[in-house]
């Protein structure tokens, strides 16, 4: 009982250092080569955590291979796009002026109700407003409107906005959040001066506190 | 991902330099062992008895204290049926049965090659 137990531990933290290494990207954001050494690090993770004949090192050696080949081809793919191309194929036109290439439909073995599910995904519901999409390398698709169809923007309305900086959080459920402090540039004393102003005296009354450069503030009083 | 690539170089040869590390210590063992088998069977064929189960004991220890290192690199099948070769020809031997004994000896061989096999890069073990 114990056995399993210790090699469950040991293994997961490995699968945690292990995807850690791999990146932040989510599931559906994975190109395939990724997606599958994801699905086959786990598969491989499994089989000593349950066979305790088996060595650990069995587990380990496969998981730590795979984990560093695919960090030295995303290294490759970065420095070759020759090699980029070839691993991870490059982006396929599907639609033109609202029309569906079905010549690109069949080379991309998709049917018609996998792209319309796809676009009424993405809020497109009539195939005519789009004016150009494609298939991309990680297998989703990505569109662009007709001009007369996109959403208004400020530059579209000829408008000048000024820019807004993002808020950072500097204390986050009663705790002080040091980087933000650096993000926002602002110090402890500010912060504690700006809850004090908000009717709190102390950080740990806080359940929220975020700020921007400007000093613009997004402040929340912890429940009782 | 510049931290990254050092870090997956640093993975591989870990893999590889350990690899080599690990069949360079099993050889060592199981040649030991096929050696110290040998001897056991010339000191049968003297009727030296008592030699051979001197030498055969002091191989079953020696193998005994190599099984913390190589029950981490091989599966553990492999392992039991050197550890139970041995155990039967030790008692082979304490009951003077050579016919029996020569057969295990043959056996406990054959095993040990398996095992110093076991992680020898061929075509075989590849394959």
């Amino acid at each position: 009982m114990l056995v399993p137990f210790v090699r469950t531990l040991i293994l997961y933290l490995l699968i945690v250092i292990a995807i850690r290494l791999m990146g932040k990207r989510q599931v559906g954001e994975m190109q395939p080569t990724e997606l599958v050494i994801t699905i086959l690090v786990s598969a491989i993770a499994s089989v000593p955590m349950q066979d305790i004949d088996i060595p650990l090192s069995h587990g380990i050696v496969p998981m730590v291979t795979l984990i560093a080949a695919e960090i030295l081809i995303s290294a490759l793919s970065l420095k070759s796009l020759w090699f980029r191309r070839a691993l991870t194929g490059q982006p396929i036109p599907i639609i033109k002026n609202g029309e569906i290439d079905q010549n690109a439909l069949k080379v991309l073995r998709l049917n018609l109700d996998d792209i319309l599910e796809d676009l009424r995904l993405k809020s497109v519901f009539d195939l005519r407003i789009v004016r150009f999409g494609q298939i991309e390398t990680n297998g989703q698709i990505s569109i662009m409107l007709n001009t007369s169809d996109s959403p208004v923007t400020n530059r579209a309305l000829c408008l000048s906005a000024t820019p807004e900086n993002p808020f950072f959080t500097l204390i986050s459920d009663g705790k002080l959040c040091p980087d933000g402090f650096i993000k926002a540039e602002k110090s402890q004393t500010w912060a504690i001066d700006t809850i004090k102003a908000n009717g709190v005296q102390h950080p740990s009354e806080v359940f929220l506190l975020c700020a921007d450069l400007d000093g613009n503030i997004i402040f929340s009083k912890k429940a009782n | 991902m510049g931290n990254r690539f050092y870090i997956a170089i640093a993975l591989i040869a870990i893999v590889i330099i350990g690899g080599i590390f690990v069949n360079i210590k099993i050889n060592n063992v199981c040649s030991q062992c096929i050696e110290a088998v040998s001897l056991v069977e010339q000191s049968i064929a003297r009727g030296d008895s008592v030699a051979a189960l001197s030498t055969l004991l002091s191989a079953q220890n020696f193998w005994a204290q190599s099984l913390p290192f190589t029950a981490s690199v091989i599966t553990h099948d492999y392992l039991d049926n050197v550890s139970e070769a041995f155990a039967k020809a030790c008692a082979f031997l304490q009951e003077y049965n050579t016919e029996e004994l020569r057969g295990e000896l043959t056996e406990l061989c054959f095993h040990l090659e398996r095992v110093r096999c076991y992680d020898r890069l061929t075509v075989r073990s590849i394959f």
